[in-house]
């Protein structure tokens, strides 16, 4: 918007103060993880000074190396990366293919079962918890990577999202298909999923982080966290019986918080446009 | 482009089929049933069962080891009677939305408006979203570090402001004050960019009027950008109070729900319930009672919104 | 064509991983073990592990299983001690059990009905006796024990010496305990680290006065006077920071990690941690008994061990593991690593050898802190407790700490103990 040329030295020095001060509040903000890296690079029994130095009296990148020999930290990130990985391509796979049904097929009950759909929007997972845990149990999938998988990933989020792109496909490019001897299944393919690409990818970013930082059920679900333990179960391995090593914690943390950071730059633009069109992610 | 396709149903109608007959009906009506199917299937097994799962649950006396009995309605008696905290819980949940939901979209909206003018604008939407995607309880552990009686905080509060500050985590006054300051931090960055992407949208030439007509400063925002972006708003704060009754990662690391039980929340209340307490019946009973929650804050936030929330035709 | 065979083979390859996992997941066919063709039992063992250390020494063990006997083989699963108990409840209630599973003397009560009792299975000779009668409830043994633990008081005796105090001995009291944490409070740093875990924080109450939380047929009584008399005490010592309050009820370990940290200058921990408390801190550590209050120094005793469960298809198989598992070699071996003080009475001496060598310039007060421990376990008493401790526990974080906080009462604060306790006691 403000894009007024005239460059009056008094504008010119707002917007200076103005970015200065913007500056001051992100760094305040960005605060708690900068210490957290500077707490993390500390010796141990430095990480409580007074006053508060974010530098030790050495650099001692060791802390992460021993974060990966305290604990498995390397499986968990593999375990996170395997179910979210996995999550995601299920999530994606079931949400184009209902869409699909949903925006481009016709047929019985599709507008009916389409609301059904919609109603579960509003179920909060919380609620599904307890009786999810009595269906792992008669599945037999406690304590299983399947059950940190399936029970999230048929969410009537993606079906909606993808189906709004669906529509937007115009019939007479159906129809030419069709012509062509084109079946729904290669219609499916090679027109609309190329057509959904770029929502394709912001769920499928979304979903991923869902996935990755989710607690609540695999602290219920996951009993052998040494070999199935995703990355946020890790993190509180470090609370445990040898008391609070806070620099090794905070590497842990950073460690954690790494991926998705990277996954944030790498990405940032599809993130941005996946909050603000589509209202993306979990808050 | 809209910022809220999510609340509106109604998609650009392009794709829609005119009725007429073609060949094929029955095999369209079988591959619909062959791309449906997963998510039909998924959705009625992880979803729907579930939920019907959770009414059956609430009304049983289930423990987690042995055979459930019926109860009728005697969970929900006892939630709202005997348990000394369900209560304490539901007005933790209540004080924690109530703080959470207007400072997050305070924060938000302010610094949306205050980056909107800058030329790096994505850079700051960037680095202040990053706490938002990074895992709760990396975000948790390390503001419990902060929080410290020796911590940071404290040292600061009392070298800069000369106060002593309390054991933040210990005490009953600053306890869930702290899991809020935590949240709130942690989460405005996605309103952020809602917000942010909303007054990008603004039509310059209502903008433009605006400016002709004199309007500058607060009432400029106040009668002119707010009514514009008020669609935005709407969705963000719906999204953002049904996230914050659900609430349970920051106290869970933070706090454990106390002290005493200050800090419990009502979905701590329930994974208590249910997998510490070894009662599931009681525990799908409190999480209805949440549910029930949920729905009817934002069935009022609909019909509210008529009163404030200006969409354009 | 291409890109759609290519689409298909993706979706195809999530229904085959789907199904693998499923696969996986769903490994039901015997409870807690499995068996292969030719006859080799596979055991599953549930034990709590911290760090990759730890969990080296377990598989260690389960290796030595398999070294005596070649048809059984050892599955470890670990969890951390925090959430062990959680897990394992639900581990019991999904038919999801080891058949090995390890057990903590003060969590017996909860599975008296799903471990199987030991009786001639397994020999108890060679253990200390107190070891065995800790995890033996109503005369049945739920489980063997591979280790002994008293608590003790650690303290930094560099600081004491800068303060000009005469280190504690034993027969040491109450009011000479009080005096130290006072004099020691000095420049930010506080004399004595509180806790609000039941170990660390009853034993003391139990020097003070004789306080019990537990009545002898087990049951909670945590709001009577003894109990407000002692806690009211205990609370006092947060006046003036004498007593460090922990930071939040989460914070488990709060006392001892204070204390090696060097912000705390005394604390209530378990005998187990002497190793890893006096090579981690960074100051010269003492060990004490508890201070002697009305009816002389005590201390609970608790330990650990292993038991088989109810469901285990290979009982036999088990109990032949357990064995070795809580045999004279797995002692040796536990005890040559510093695990914690041995069970077995033959190994205990090595236990001090061990931390002697661990810090040769210190080795008179080393061995004089494992002779406390000796002294405080012949005087120590077991903690039985009832089978909803886990949630007890949870509690007492809870509401103790708004007690030391000054925010409530001790009487109000155990009565809230005692009452959500009591329901499912």
């Amino acid at each position: 918007m403000s894009t007024d040329a005239p460059a009056r030295p008094a504008r010119t020095l707002k917007r200076i103060v103005s970015h200065v001060l913007l500056a001051a509040v992100a760094l305040l903000f960005l605060y708690p993880l900068i210490f957290a890296v500077a707490t993390a690079l500390k010796p141990p029994g430095e990480t409580f000074a007074s006053p508060p130095s974010l530098i030790g009296s050495d650099v001692r990148w060791q802390n992460f190396a021993d974060v990966f020999t305290y604990v498995p930290f390397h499986r968990y990130i593999l375990n996170g990366l395997f179910v979210a990985g996995a999550g995601t391509l299920v999530v994606l796979a079931a949400s184009a293919m209902s869409a699909y049904a949903f925006s481009s097929l016709r047929w019985k009950g599709r507008d009916s079962l389409f609301l059904v759909f919609l109603a579960t929007l509003m179920v909060p997972q919380e609620v599904l918890v307890v009786p999810m845990f009595l269906l792992m149990r008669e599945l037999g999938w406690v304590d299983s990577y399947a059950s940190l998988i399936f029970p999230w990933a048929f969410t009537a989020f993606g079906t909606f999202l993808l189906r709004q792109f669906f529509r937007a496909v115009p019939y007479e490019l159906h129809e030419a298909a069709r012509i062509d001897g084109a079946g729904p299944v290669r219609i499916f393919l090679r027109i609309m999923l190329p057509i959904a690409k770029p929502a394709l990818g912001v769920l499928a970013v979304f979903t991923f982080i869902n996935f990755w930082n989710s607690f609540l059920w695999p602290l219920i679900m996951i009993n052998d966290v040494s070999e199935r333990g995703t990355v946020p179960l890790g993190m509180q391995l470090f609370f445990g019986q040898n008391g609070n090593q806070w620099h090794l914690v905070m590497a842990a943390a950073v460690v954690s918080i790494l991926p998705t950071l990277l996954l944030l730059i790498a990405l940032q633009k599809h993130l941005v446009k996946g909050i603000a069109t589509a209202g993306l992610g979990g808050r | 482009m809209a910022t809220t396709p999510l609340l509106s149903t109604a998609a650009p109608g392009r794709g829609k089929p005119p009725r007429r007959k073609r060949p094929g009906r029955r095999a369209e009506q079988w591959s619909a049933f062959g791309f449906a199917g997963p998510s039909v299937v998924g959705l009625g097994l992880f979803t729907l069962f579930p939920v019907a799962m959770a009414v059956v649950m609430s009304l049983f006396h289930w423990p987690m080891l042995g055979e459930p009995s019926f109860l009728g309605l005697d969970n929900f008696k006892y939630l709202f009677g005997e348990d000394p905290n369900f209560g304490v819980a539901l007005r933790n949940t209540f004080i924690f939305t109530g703080l959470y939901v207007p400072l997050n979209v305070i924060v938000a909206l302010g610094l949306a408006f205050w980056i909107n003018n800058s030329r790096f604008a994505q850079l700051w939407r960037v680095l202040f979203f990053i706490p938002a995607i990074t895992p709760m309880v990396a975000n948790a552990v390390i503001w419990k570090m902060l929080l410290q009686p020796d911590g940071t905080f404290a040292y600061y509060l009392e070298s800069l402001f000369g106060i002593s500050a309390p054991n933040f985590l210990a005490d009953g006054r600053t306890a869930l004050l702290s899991v809020v300051a935590m949240s709130v931090w942690q989460g405005f960055g996605y309103n952020l960019i809602v917000f942010s992407a909303a007054i990008n949208e603004m039509p310059s030439n209502v903008l433009e009027a605006a400016q002709l007509d004199g309007a500058t400063g607060l009432r400029k925002f106040w009668s002119v950008q707010l009514p514009l972006i008020s669609p935005a708003m709407f969705f963000a704060t719906t999204m953002t109070l049904i996230t914050s009754m659900q609430v349970f990662t920051q106290p869970y690391i933070l706090t454990a729900g106390g002290p005493g039980n200050s800090t419990e929340t009502l979905v701590m209340n329930v994974y208590q319930a249910g997998f510490q307490s070894r009662d599931l019946g009681l525990a799908a009973s409190g999480a209805w009672i949440l549910f029930a929650i949920i729905l009817l804050i934002t069935a009022l936030q609909f019909v509210g919104q008529k009163k404030w929330v200006h969409y354009e035709h | 064509m291409r890109k759609l065979r290519r689409a298909a083979l993706a979706l195809g390859a999530v229904a085959v991983a789907a199904g693998a996992l499923t696969a996986c997941g769903g490994d039901a066919d015997s409870a807690g073990g499995t068996k292969a063709e030719d006859g080799t039992v596979t055991l599953d063992w549930e034990m709590w592990a911290g760090s990759e250390d730890e969990k080296a020494q377990l598989d260690h063990l389960a290796q030595m299983v398999t070294d005596a006997n070649p048809k059984i083989k050892v599955n470890l699963r670990t969890a951390p001690f925090n959430d062990y108990f959680t897990k394992l409840q639900t581990e019991f209630a999904t038919g999801e059990e080891a058949c090995l599973v390890s057990m903590q003397s003060l969590r017996l009560a909860g599975y008296t009905d799903l471990l199987e009792p030991l009786g001639e299975h397994v020999p108890a000779d060679g253990f200390d006796p107190a070891s065995t009668a800790a995890l033996n409830l109503g005369g049945k043994q739920l489980a063997m024990p591979f280790d002994l633990a008293s608590m003790l008081v650690y303290y930094n005796k560099d600081a004491f010496k800068a303060a000009g105090l005469d280190e504690p001995k034993a027969g040491w009291t109450i009011a000479d305990f009080e005096t130290a944490a006072k004099k020691l409070t000095t420049g930010g740093k506080s004399g004595f680290g509180m806790s609000f875990a039941d170990l660390h924080t009853l034993s003391l109450l139990l020097s003070y006065n004789d306080a019990a939380p537990v009545t002898d047929d087990v049951k909670l009584q945590f709001d009577e006077q003894k109990m407000i008399d002692a806690v009211t005490w205990y609370a006092g010592l947060a006046k003036d920071d004498v007593g460090s309050v922990p930071a939040s009820a989460a914070d488990g370990g709060w006392g001892e990690t204070q204390f090696v940290n060097g912000n705390a200058m005394m604390a209530v921990d378990g005998s187990w941690n002497i190793g890893s408390n006096i090579s981690s801190a960074k100051f010269d550590v003492g060990v004490a008994p508890l201070p002697a209050g009305v009816g002389g120094s005590k201390t609970y005793v608790a330990n650990s061990g292993f038991g088989v469960s109810k469901s285990c298809g290979y009982k036999d198989e088990a109990y032949q593991a357990l064995q070795i598992l809580t045999g004279p070699e797995a002692a040796q071996y536990l005890t040559d690593q510093g695990r914690s003080f041995p069970a077995r009475t033959e190994q205990q001496p090595a236990f001090k050898e061990f931390l002697v060598a661990q810090d040769p310039d210190n080795a008179e007060a080393v061995s004089a802190a494992v002779d406390s421990i000796t002294a405080s376990l012949s005087t120590g008493v077991p903690l039985f407790t009832t089978k909803n401790w886990d949630e007890v526990t949870k509690n007492m974080a809870r509401y103790l700490i708004e007690v030391y906080t000054g925010a409530s009462t001790p009487a109000d604060a155990l009565a809230a103990i005692q009452q959500q306790g009591a329901r499912n006691q």
